[in-house]
C-alpha cells in the first residue's frame, strides 16, 4: 500500500520514520492485532445483544470525533513539511531516544490500529459509567459535563505519559506536556462531548443521525486528503 | 529529543489548526448546551 503524504526533505526525523511504515502491514503488522480485534467484536457484540445500542453508537461517536482529528493531523504534517501535531513513529528511530515498540498498523501519520480500537472501546466504556438520569448533578454540575472533564484530564495524563514514554511525539511547541490544556480542550473534551450528546439522544434514529453527521464529516476530510496528498 | 517550532511560521497549517479547532470546539458547544438545557430536573429534583 502506497502512502499519500509526500516525502519532503523538511520533514523531521520522526516524521520521515513514520512515513516508512505507513499503511505498510508488510513491514508492521503483528498477529496480536487479531485477538483485539475479536475483542472488539466480543464487546460490540454483547452490548448490542444486552441493547445498548445507543452506547455502541457513542462509540463511534468519539471513534469519529477521534478520526476528525487523525485527519487534520495529517494535514498540518503535509502542508508544514514539518511534522504532525502528534505522531506514533516506529520504535529504534537512530538518534531519538524511542522505545522499541511499534504498531501493527499506521493508519495515518499520528493514527495506527490500536488507537483506533482503543478509542472505539473507550467511547461504550465511558458510556455505560453514565448515572441513567442525564439531569443528575455531581459536585453541583451535571453528570455528563462532570464525566467529560474527568475522562478528558484522565485521558491527558495518560497521553501525557504516553509522551514521556515516547511513543507519543510531539513536535509542535504549542502541543507539549508544558501546556496540556490544548491537549485537554482540542484533544479529548471533543471526544467526551460527541460520545455523550450521542449517547442521550432521545431516540436511537437521532443518535444514528449524529453518528451519520460525524461520518460525513471524516468521509469529506478523507476525499479532500486523498485529492491533495495531504493523508 | 524534537526540533520545537512554532506554527505560527506555517500559515497553512496554522489556518488548518484554527478550521480544525472551530469544529472540535462546535462538537463540543452543542454538545454542551444540551446538557446544560435549562427547564428540565434531575429525578432528584423532581422528587423535592
Amino acid at each position: 500500500m502506497q502512502t499519500l503524504l509526500v516525502y519532503k526533505e523538511s520533514y523531521s526525523e520522526l516524521t520521515k520514520a513514520s512515513l516508512a511504515v505507513l499503511r505498510n502491514p508488510d513491514a508492521t503488522m503483528q498477529w496480536y492485532i487479531i485477538p483485539i480485534l475479536l475483542i472488539f467484536i466480543y464487546i460490540v457484540s454483547k452490548e448490542l445483544s444486552e441493547g445498548h445500542v445507543q452506547a455502541v453508537l457513542a462509540g463511534a461517536a468519539l471513534w469519529l470525533v477521534d478520526i476528525w482529528n487523525e485527519i487534520w493531523n495529517s494535514y498540518i504534517c503535509a502542508v508544514s513539511g514539518h511534522a504532525p501535531v502528534w505522531g506514533t513513529p516506529p520504535g529504534s528511530v537512530e538518534g531519538v531516544g524511542l522505545a522499541g515498540q511499534s504498531s501493527a498498523f499506521d493508519i495515518l501519520i499520528g493514527y495506527n490500529i490500536e488507537i483506533s480500537f482503543m478509542f472505539f472501546i473507550m467511547g461504550i466504556a465511558s458510556c455505560l459509567m453514565l448515572p441513567k438520569d442525564k439531569k443528575a448533578k455531581i459536585l453541583g454540575i451535571n453528570n455528563r459535563v462532570f464525566f467529560a472533564l474527568v475522562m478528558t484530564t484522565l485521558c491527558v495524563c495518560v497521553e501525557c505519559f504516553l509522551n514521556y514514554a515516547n511513543v507519543l511525539t510531539w513536535e509542535w511547541s504549542f502541543w507539549q506536556r508544558s501546556c496540556p490544556w490544548v491537549l485537554w480542550i482540542i484533544g479529548y473534551l471533543p471526544f467526551f462531548s460527541a460520545a455523550y450528546y450521542t449517547y442521550d439522544r432521545p431516540t436511537v434514529k437521532k443518535s444514528f443521525k449524529t453518528v451519520g453527521c460525524l461520518a460525513a464529516l471524516d468521509i469529506v476530510g478523507i476525499i479532500v486528503g486523498i485529492c491533495l496528498n495531504w493523508i | 529529543m524534537s526540533v520545537i517550532l512554532n506554527i505560527a511560521d506555517y500559515a497553512g497549517a496554522l489556518w488548518i489548526l484554527i478550521g480544525a479547532t472551530v469544529i472540535d470546539l462546535t462538537i463540543v458547544g452543542v454538545a454542551f448546551k444540551d446538557f446544560l438545557s435549562k427547564g428540565e430536573k434531575s429525578e432528584e429534583e423532581k422528587k423535592d
